[in-house]
């Protein structure tokens, strides 16, 4: 293909949902991506704007204040719920962690009773519980291949910190299996949910330096959808990736999974 | 003073005070002895056996005043400020000067000073201060800022917020308070408590040293009536500014004591100009004073002890400037170290998204030499188990202007990724994880890069707590628990503590 790709983002109501480290996950699209030549352009959406499903191909949703949550929830589903529906539908990859998870279940029930409606992508409620579940989580993720991206199935790393226990539907696959941790309701062993290129899960930390193999598999997505199958080649190996950086990423996902057992 | 006699009620829970303090004092001092930091230890004792120990001693200090300090950054300063100014007024002082601000540590500090006559200024801890206002029933409270922090431990801010406001409400009018107006969440939760009570607000006008915009990292950007965007006219350290809202019309309350002029005289220290409100049609009274310690923040904290000493002791103009003049950086907060054989080492705290803006700010404004600069992140319990907060602050202008860093603590690899995401390069990040051995290779740094030697460490608290230890060991520098009133405060106290022992 000639000339360099340019991966669309959207960053879902980044003015609200982005209290943990969601820049974070941002940056690692934007750096990853420049690493094997390709560029990314972000753009946010403020609550009352709309998109177009076919505008992008990778939608990034964080996580809010329950406060920030409750004011954004209905607009979300009035204002975008039919895009985001139709634009993973169409393949387009998507990334929602915690309250952003959350948001793009069926509803999310608070402590007061109160009944938050959200956008049906993926095919799961959720409902707080008394304490919340916290600390470091490590799960295997199981990963579906993308063109010629091979299917996967990693360990994935992060911190969790929610109170709400989000149950999967009949037709919903978690995003994988809880090894350390709390998981989706602290429960079921589950972790995350995965609908075509979609992925919701309560890890952050943020969720994307420590965990490169999604990382690239949202990336590998992203090209998929904007260049077609062979387009994700470049994503398929570290190639590009400094060294440095790969150590980095050693050690750092070390920690972290050390904490969580 | 004279004990006042134990009441029934006071043994209801637990064995007698007396007692449980006499134990309490013994377990601090065999702890002392062995070389140990004591600083919560006997408070814990205490509370163990006796539950409504802080009821007891709180009472058995009237009349003397207790002024309560929270606020999530500058907290520890501030109270070290307002104590300094209570000092330069000739007035005997109890503070927890090393920082321990929970339950067991003002119930340590409470205990070690019942003996002792002086106004109490405390620090306490944002979560922990609506579970012990109660029992304190202080006099005056100083609310200095809400940023975020420490999810894990915290929760949301506006769940802070909620319980300062009850814990206001259930505190009834004796309580005066003093508060931060520039700050939204603190002006809307003192105005939705219960009226009837003294308050004084404070806030910023120096207009020139407002920042453009507000930070990426300003946590407070939503009205907390209507749940709006807030606009601001200026602001100056995150989301601390003039605000209003753009929709139900709260704004920020009129200044009743304000920053007219703040001039940051790089790292080595700010002039202040502050009014204080004489409300009564005369002019106001301007206190002026050089702080020696860098930063905006600062000044922030500066300004909020100005507004207690005046509006909630009463103190005059002099001391006020005099106790801010002879203020010197509470541990670990840009405290100078002087390294042997030349140059220095300034300890950094930081433990939040704003917080570690501001440092980055303050140095990167002072144009200081960062060729020797390091970073430890810890993930203790006091740093906050989760490290996702170093994403959310601006390191940009620092990475721009160090040539290398190096990166320490148990989560140095998380902070060495950090670094790399925001394009910095990967070769020049100097990853060590052992603190002791990333000490050397920073002050090697300095004496093979610089002919000044001049190092800077940004460091979590319990990094800080460990570098502290290694240089203390080393003899540049005292071990922290060794500045404590007691022991740092001048001649009188010092004697008072020999004549204890």
């Amino acid at each position: 293909m000639s000339g360099r790709m340019r991966i669309r983002v959207l960053h879902l109501y980044d003015q609200y949902l982005n209290i943990y480290a969601d820049r974070g996950n941002i940056a690692v699209f934007r750096q990853r991506a420049a690493w094997r030549g390709v560029d990314v352009e972000v753009t946010g959406l403020a609550p009352g704007e709309q998109f177009d499903p076919g505008d992008h191909d990778l939608v990034y949703v964080g996580g809010g204040q329950d406060r920030d949550q409750r004011m954004i929830a209905e607009r979300m589903v009035e204002d975008i719920g039919d895009a985001v529906r139709a634009a993973v539908a169409e393949g387009t990859a998507l990334v929602a962690v915690c309250g952003g998870f959350q948001l793009l279940g069926s509803h999310y029930l608070d402590t007061g009773g109160v009944r938050q409606p959200g956008v049906g992508l993926f095919d799961l409620a959720t409902e707080a519980g008394d304490e919340r579940l916290i600390g470091n989580v490590t799960i295997r993720a199981s990963l579906p291949a993308i063109g010629v991206l091979p299917a996967s199935e990693p360990l994935v790393c992060g911190f969790e910190n929610h109170a709400g226990r989000t149950r999967l539907g009949d037709s919903a696959r978690p995003l994988g299996t809880v090894v350390d941790g709390h998981g989706n309701d602290g429960r079921s062993g589950r972790e995350g949910c995965r609908l075509h290129h979609a992925i919701g899960t309560y890890l952050h930390g943020p969720l994307l330096p420590r965990n490169p193999e999604l990382a690239d598999w949202l990336l590998g997505s992203a090209v998929c959808h904007l260049a077609g199958p062979d387009a994700a080649a470049v994503f398929a190996t570290d190639a590009g990736v400094p060294a440095a950086v790969r150590e980095f990423e050693r050690r750092a996902r070390e920690v972290s999974a050390a904490r969580a057992g | 003073m004279a004990p006042s006699p134990v009441r029934e009620s006071d043994r209801r829970i637990g064995i007698p005070f007396v007692l449980a303090a006499a134990l309490a004092s013994l377990a601090g001092l065999v702890s002392r002895t062995a070389g140990r930091e004591g600083g919560a230890l006997p408070g814990k004792v205490l509370l163990a056996l006796c539950p409504a120990a802080l009821d007891i001693l709180a009472r058995r200090r009237r009349p003397e005043p207790i002024v309560l300090v929270s606020a999530t950054n500058g907290k520890t300063t501030l109270t070290a400020m307002v104590a300094s100014m209570l000092e330069s007024a000739g007035e005997p002082v109890v503070h927890n000067v090393t920082g321990a601000n929970l339950r067991s540590g003002i119930a340590t500090t409470l205990l070690r000073a019942r003996r002792r006559r002086g106004i109490a200024v405390l620090e306490v801890d944002e979560a922990t201060l609506p579970l012990v206002a109660p029992a304190l029933q202080p006099d005056a409270i100083l609310l200095g800022n809400l940023f975020r922090d420490q999810l894990d431990r915290y929760g949301e801010l506006e769940s802070v917020a909620d319980r300062w406001r009850e814990m206001l409400d259930a505190l009834g009018t004796r309580t005066s308070v003093v508060y931060n107006a520039d700050d939204p969440l603190i002006a809307e939760l003192v105005a939705q408590a219960a009226p009837g009570r003294e308050v004084v607000s404070f806030g910023m006008a120096a207009e020139d040293v407002a920042a453009d915009g507000v930070p990426h990292a300003a946590d407070s950007t939503t009205c907390r009536r209507c749940g709006h965007p807030l606009d601001y006219r200026h602001s100056w350290v995150g989301h601390l500014g003039d605000w209003s809202c753009t929709a139900c019309g709260a704004e920020r309350p009129a200044l009743q004591v304000a920053a007219t002029h703040v001039d940051l005289d790089g790292l080595g220290g700010t002039n202040l100009q502050v009014s204080l409100d004489t409300a009564h049609g005369e002019p106001d009274v301007v206190v002026e004073a050089r702080l020696r310690i860098p930063g905006l923040y600062n000044a922030y904290n500066a300004l909020g002890a100005i507004a207690a000493g005046s509006a909630a002791l009463g103190l005059g103009v002099r001391e006020l400037a005099a106790g801010i003049e002879a203020f010197s950086p509470a541990f670990g907060r840009f405290e100078r170290i002087p390294v042997p054989g030349g140059g220095t080492l300034t300890l950094l705290l930081v433990k939040n998204p704003t917080g570690l803006n501001e440092v980055v700010r303050t140095l990167v404004v002072s144009g200081v030499d960062l060729t020797a600069s390091l970073f430890a992140l810890n993930d203790g319990v006091a740093d906050g188990r989760d490290v996702s907060w170093v994403w959310d602050a601006d390191l940009g202008p620092l990475l721009q202007r160090a040539p290398a860093l190096v990166v320490t603590g148990d989560r140095a690899a998380e902070m060495a990724l950090r670094c790399a995401y925001d394009g910095f390069e990967p070769d020049g990040i100097i990853l060590e994880e052992d603190i002791e051995q990333a000490l050397y290779r920073l002050l090697e740094r300095a004496r093979t890069f610089t002919d000044h030697g001049h190092a800077y460490a940004l460091v979590t608290y319990t990094a800080m707590l460990r570098l502290r230890g290694i240089v203390a060991a080393r003899g540049w520098t005292r071990a922290y628990w060794a500045n404590d009133p007691a022991s740092a405060r001048g001649r009188r106290s010092g004697l008072r503590r020999i004549g204890r022992r």
